[in-house]
């Protein structure tokens, strides 16, 4: 077995955790070389499912014409798109997975909590991606860092959980990662805007790249600051896969990121976990939206103090899924049905 | 035929420092260089060969070592195999439509994914590209 691909044990599920050591095996790959992948997480029938539905969407997509937004800042072929937020397609395995949690607390610490919801998939002969990294440090200098407690680098205080819903291997285009690559503090020091293309010596230094292989059921928690980037996908089927992303709890800004907030919104953000300082600066209501005929999922024992950050919408409103930023944590509420793709794509 | 010749063998090592000891006192190759990348992880040995290409040596440095865990997966052996090209997005685009899975196309460094090579990883390596650690001051060497 790869040092950095681990199982679940009959017990381990038993108990609703991985054990304490594998838990240490895993925060170190993570630390280490930005990933560790945990087979088996999700069941196969929830992952058929969901396959289904987004190759469904897919095909609504594809009926508009012209590019996606995303495809049109990325590469054509790359669609971001999560999974359906009603009934049957939200599913306490994947929202309330006590193994994964169990992972990300290990990660990010008790209060870790959910921001964003999502997924994407990669079409049949699409392009390469620009190398990229989602997040940047939380903490821009050395002397910040330590001024916070923190080591430098410093961990990070988001993680993403990639979700395969089928084998994703290099045969359907496996994200290209570079290993490593989110200790690389140089980026600390890059203008806004700049990217690893723009220090060919970077790319050498954190070459070669690796593929992000994730079987089945399986979720790949990544360090969000590793470069990586979506690859061509050779196959004639599209590739679906479930984003989630978890924020640690010093993280009081809807997107995830740290902020200086007064002694008294912080006082009201630790009393309601649910607040959070949204993109007007005010504090508000951060809670991820989804329908209301699948708040049952969410109600699943919560073991390991990760806040599941869910509200519900009541009928005539429903979730519109088809959300091409990384807007309101990938959803919008709308008053019609049914939803349609991405209403900023002509 | 998109290559052009060898330009070095990287050999992934436990140890560098008995790897060094085989290599040039059993084997007899002259050490040209060793240096440390501490915020890499990796410390190297390069042995220069008399037609010009070379060995290098790679081994971890320190536990957050990325190839730590390659060793502990894979362990010791030949790493990564350079061969010369002379146009390199000709051959990126040459192997491609044979159907050879590829790796950091768009990028200066591109591999060949050892499942499209028996197992090793191949790096298209442009013949004008230079080697900085040939030009920095030997340290180690005899």
């Amino acid at each position: 077995m790869n040092k950095q691909h681990f199982q679940v044990t009959e017990q381990e599920w038993r108990e609703g955790s991985l054990s304490e050591k594998k838990l240490e095996l895993i925060q170190d790959s993570f630390n280490s070389i930005g990933f560790a992948v945990v087979s088996g997480l999700v069941p196969a029938s929830v992952c058929k499912l969901l396959v289904k539905a987004f190759l469904e969407d897919v095909e609504l997509i594809r009926e508009k014409s012209g590019l996606t937004m995303h495809e049109k800042h990325t590469a054509e072929g790359h669609l971001q798109l999560g999974p359906r937020r009603h009934a049957p397609y939200v599913q306490k395995e994947l929202v309330a997975n006590p193994i994964l949690e169990s992972v990300v607390a290990k990660l990010l610490g008790r209060g870790a909590w959910l921001g964003f919801y999502n997924g994407n998939v990669n079409c049949p002969n699409s392009g390469y991606q620009p190398l990229h990294f989602d997040r940047p440090y939380a903490w821009t200098t050395e002397q910040a860092a330590k001024a916070a407690g923190q080591s430098w680098p410093p961990n990070t205080t988001t993680v993403s959980c990639s979700l395969a819903l089928s084998e994703i291997t290099e045969a359907v285009g496996a994200t290209e990662i570079y290993p490593g690559s989110h200790r690389e503090t140089a980026v600390t020091t890059w203008s806004k805007g700049e990217q690893p293309v723009h220090h060919p010596e970077a790319v050498a230094k954190w070459s070669p790249p690796a593929s992000m292989t994730i079987p089945t059921g399986g979720v790949c928690f990544r360090d969000p600051r590793m470069w990586h980037r979506g690859v061509k996908n050779p196959s004639s089927t599209p590739r679906p896969m479930v984003a989630l992303t978890y924020h640690s709890t010093m993280s009081k800004h809807q997107r995830g990121t740290l902020v200086n907030l007064l002694d008294k919104d912080a006082r009201a953000c630790e009393l309601d976990p649910s607040l959070k300082m949204l993109d007007s600066g005010a504090l508000g209501d951060g809670r991820l939206v989804f329908d209301a005929d699948v708040k049952s999922a969410f109600d699943a024992p919560n073991l390991h103090g990760v806040y599941r950050n869910a509200r519900f919408v009541d009928a005539p409103l429903v979730v519109n899924h088809f959300l091409d930023a990384h807007l309101l944590g990938g959803g919008r509420v709308v008053e019609h049905q049914p939803v349609h793709p991405y209403p900023n794509h002509d | 035929m998109p290559f052009t010749g060898a330009d070095h063998v990287v050999i992934l090592v436990r140890d560098i420092d008995q790897a060094i000891h085989t290599w040039q006192n059993q084997f007899g190759l002259p050490l040209s260089h060793r240096a440390d990348l501490p915020e890499v992880g990796i410390r190297q040995a390069f042995f220069l060969l008399e037609d010009n290409t070379f060995l290098e040596l790679i081994a971890p440095m320190g536990e957050q070592s990325p190839i730590e865990k390659v060793l502990e997966s894979r362990g010791e052996g030949v790493h990564t195999l350079a061969l010369k090209v002379d146009d390199l997005d000709a051959t990126v685009e040459k192997l491609e439509s044979q159907g050879v899975q590829l790796m950091g196309v768009g990028t200066p460094q591109v591999f060949i994914h050892p499942k499209s090579a028996n197992g090793v990883r191949v790096q298209l390596w442009p013949s004008t590209r230079p080697h900085h650690w040939k030009d920095k001051p030997s340290e180690g060497s005899k």
